[in-house]
């Protein structure tokens, strides 16, 4: 019994030193395949009252494209981003633009309109690009009005409009998604009550 | 008499586990303070090297800033509360000045027409309240000019100008500190042999 114990223990160990050495040789072989991602990656966060809020995505450059009804065409899912779908995590609950999502990361997509969006927070997180993406796991959908804004080559994540406020009251502040000269923006609210 | 003495030890018992019991609570009661100036970070990866920026967002508020709130000619956390940390995560060329790999504190001494821009090793410190004693630790130091920029009420880093070579070639971004409206800029070059 004990040397079946023993036997599966280094099995374990065996198959984790293969999986590791695994990963770590592809990411190896990806550095040394010389594959720099076109569209680099990158993240935002910011604390709002007690709250934390980072967005991990990919940047893809304008470089003379058009964009909207173009490369992003209207009417479909996209990925708001590049390579992988954009994740956003919320350490609590929190209220986007008056209504509550729970605490955990989403993928965060879009259904971009010449003159209004749909934003879309999926439970499926870590998934490649707008490929996979099933409704059924939508946790929240609202729809927002783009801006015209200053032009940016590369898509951007921005907090802004911060309203700090003393504990007990609610906090905010505002998320942009800033690429070529659109600018897309939802509020996030936390409460910050003491448990 | 014995009976006394027994009341006094439950008496004491009683009271010990009324206090433990308390005490938590009102820990919990202390509520945190929410901070004046929020932390955040912002990351990018700019060829296989990982830049971060941890730091705290003042607001403006309607106070003048430059040569105000923020002193000519001193040594500023170029943020709040905690020293504006940056971490790189393989070596860099800062406006083209070799940087090893690590995490720096970054500080600040801006003038009117030019800041001077500090990497600290010691990375980890409350504002710049200890520089004087760290000013050994200095990784670098450059000049660089601000710049115009749209009024920005909360202060801000960002990532921008990517420069995105094939692999063997050097790439590059550029780092800026906005706030109120000034821009402070500066470049990060990494190489990807």
């Amino acid at each position: 019994m004990k040397s079946d114990n023993c036997k599966s223990i280094t099995l374990f160990l065996f198959s984790f030193f293969l999986m590791t050495a695994f990963a770590w040789s592809q990411t190896r072989d990806e550095i040394l395949a010389g594959k720099i991602r076109v569209s680099p990656k990158a993240s935002v966060s910011q604390t709002i009252g007690f709250t934390d809020i980072s967005i991990n995505y990919s940047r893809p450059g304008v470089k003379g494209r058009k964009i909207w009804g173009g490369l992003v065409p209207y009417n479909k899912v996209w990925r708001t981003g590049a390579n992988e779908a954009t994740k956003i995590t919320f350490s609590k609950g929190i209220i986007i633009n008056g209504k509550k999502l729970a605490a955990g990361s989403y993928s965060f997509f879009a259904i971009p309109e010449e003159k209004e969006w749909t934003l879309i927070f999926n439970k499926i997180v870590n998934q490649w690009g707008a490929f996979t993406y099933n409704e059924l796991q939508d946790a929240l959908r609202i729809k927002v009005k783009p801006v015209k804004n200053d032009f940016h080559e590369w898509l951007l994540y921005t907090f802004s409009n911060m309203n700090v406020q003393p504990t007990g009251k609610n906090n905010s502040a505002i998320i942009n998604l800033m690429w070529d000269t659109l600018k897309v923006s939802f509020k996030v609210e936390v409460t910050t009550s003491a448990n | 008499m014995k009976l006394a003495i027994l009341k006094l030890a439950l008496l004491f018992l009683v009271a010990i586990i009324v206090i433990i019991l308390i005490s938590p609570v009102n820990a919990q009661n202390k509520s945190p303070k929410v901070r004046v100036s929020p932390t955040a970070s912002v990351s990018q990866t700019i060829g296989f090297t990982d830049v971060t920026i941890n730091y705290s967002r003042p607001g403006v508020k309607g106070r003048k800033i430059w040569g105000g709130l923020v002193p000519y000619d001193k040594v500023w956390r170029a943020g709040a509360n905690e020293a504006t940390k940056i971490t790189f995560s393989k070596e860099v060329w800062i406006n083209g000045n070799k940087l090893l790999a690590g995490s720096y504190a970054f500080f600040t001494i801006p003038t009117q027409n030019e800041w001077t821009l500090i990497f600290n090793k010691v990375a980890d410190t409350w504002g710049a309240f200890s520089y004087d004693k760290n000013k050994a630790q200095d990784a670098l130091k450059i000049k660089v000019k601000p710049v115009k920029h749209d009024f920005q009420e909360w202060l801000e880093y960002n990532f921008s100008n990517m420069d995105v070579q094939k692999a063997g070639m050097k790439n590059s971004a550029n780092v800026n500190l906005d706030w109120e409206k000034l821009r402070v800029s500066f470049k990060v070059e990494t190489e990807t042999k």
